[in-house]
């Protein structure tokens, strides 16, 4: 575990191993959502514990099953700071958005891999999907962000419909992604 | 499906369209914190949501958006009569029980059939006859909504072309899968392409192919 993280399981009142490893992996999950670089996204998680456990130690929290919401808290904190903090580094060279696709994190292989295979896995749902009309809702809803009301008023659906037909959708992508190595016969 | 995935559903799908106010945000992320099982369904629906971008840069969304009707309504017609005159070991079975003469080896292996993104050459199967024929057990994943009765036909790769080995009709299992049952005999070393054609009243699906390569 990383060295903050230990420090954290070293403090007396933090919390056990395994509730410190569920939490950092919800920390990780959050920065890896906003933060490009995972190896950036690793630090700000390590601060975010360092942060947790000073915070701890000169004034602890009132009630220690808070720790979630005070990671969650100074995550977005650590986030604002991160982006302030860019703003004033960046050089202006009128060329930004070239710069900011050049740094494509995808460009990492692992990562390409794993948005060809969830593509792959959605068209598959979609091409499972016998009738026209679950497919556009499948895409109105998660593509295009539209509203529930609108979809099912357009598609003469009624909202119990829309409910099971996104809950059997995922329940099959879920599966998808699940049986990407089920290859028995060639491990 | 309970009220409460159903509610964790929602919110979760209203965070990642940016739908929430700053409380329910922050209420959302404390959670993505503190609970595996909710993380996994944020990074499950966020995986969607991903996959669901990338068909769509590439240009594969609006296909899918299309009607089946004139695309998919008619089924190739596989084999021609001198083909199948021709063919090495044509056999019908029932999905209840062989009807030929000769006694059924017991089953003693079950080959599943899942949807992987193999390709590119790759069988979907690979299963290595043994001295003995056996009773092979095929298992398919027929996807999301199984139709009522599926046409399935069983070809070995010859030359350029594909000989008739099984052709038979069944549905689907209580658990949303068909299966067949095979003498292992007739399924000499060589590479099978097995088609599952739907039949669904009214309805138009698409036919499952799978792959299996039988080595010695």
């Amino acid at each position: 575990m990383d060295s903050a993280v230990q420090a954290c399981a070293d403090s007396p009142g933090f919390a056990s191993d395994a509730i410190l490893r569920d939490l950092r992996a919800g920390v990780l999950f959050l920065l890896r959502r906003e933060v490009r670089e995972p190896a950036q996204a690793e630090d700000l998680c390590n601060e975010a514990f360092r942060i947790a456990i000073e915070r701890q130690s000169h004034l602890p929290l009132a009630d220690p099953n808070r720790i979630a919401a005070f990671l969650a808290q100074t995550v977005r904190n650590l986030l604002i700071a991160d982006r302030r903090k860019l703003a004033r580094r960046r050089t202006v060279t009128g060329e930004q958005s070239a710069i900011d696709r050049s740094a494509d994190v995808e460009s990492e292989p692992g990562a390409r891999l794993q948005s060809q295979f969830r593509a792959w896995a959605v068209r598959q749902v979609l091409q499972e999907m016998p009738h026209l009309r679950d497919r556009q809702l499948l895409v109105r809803f998660y593509l295009n962000d539209e509203d529930i009301a609108d979809i099912c008023r357009d598609l003469g659906l009624s909202q119990a419909h829309f409910r099971k037909v996104v809950h059997r959708a995922r329940g099959r992508f879920r599966l998808l992604l699940a049986s990407r190595y089920s290859r028995p016969d060639l491990l | 499906m309970t009220e409460k995935h159903s509610g964790s559903h929602e919110i979760v799908d209203r965070y990642l369209a940016n739908r929430l106010g700053a409380k329910e945000r922050e209420m959302v992320e404390t959670r993505i914190v503190q609970d595996a099982d909710f993380r996994n369904e944020v990074e499950l629906t966020a995986a969607l949501r991903d996959g669901l971008r990338q068909l769509q840069e590439q240009g594969q969304v609006q296909p899918l958006l299309e009607s089946r009707s004139g695309m998919w309504g008619r089924i190739p017609i596989a084999i021609a009569a001198s083909l199948l005159a021709g063919a090495v070991g044509l056999a019908i079975f029932l999905s209840d029980g062989p009807r030929g003469t000769s006694p059924q080896p017991p089953a003693s292996e079950i080959l599943r059939f899942v949807q992987t993104r193999g390709g590119d050459g790759v069988p979907d199967r690979v299963w290595r006859q043994g001295s003995a024929p056996i009773r092979l057990a095929l298992h398919f994943d027929v996807g999301l909504e199984p139709a009522a009765e599926y046409r399935i036909v069983v070809d070995r790769a010859a030359g350029a072309g594909q000989v008739p080995v099984i052709e038979l009709r069944t549905g689907p299992t209580g658990a949303g899968e068909v299966a067949i049952s095979v003498d292992s005999a007739l399924l000499p070393p060589g590479d099978y392409r097995i088609r599952l054609e739907p039949n669904s009243p009214g309805v138009v699906q698409v036919p499952t192919v799978y792959t299996l390569r039988v080595t010695d």
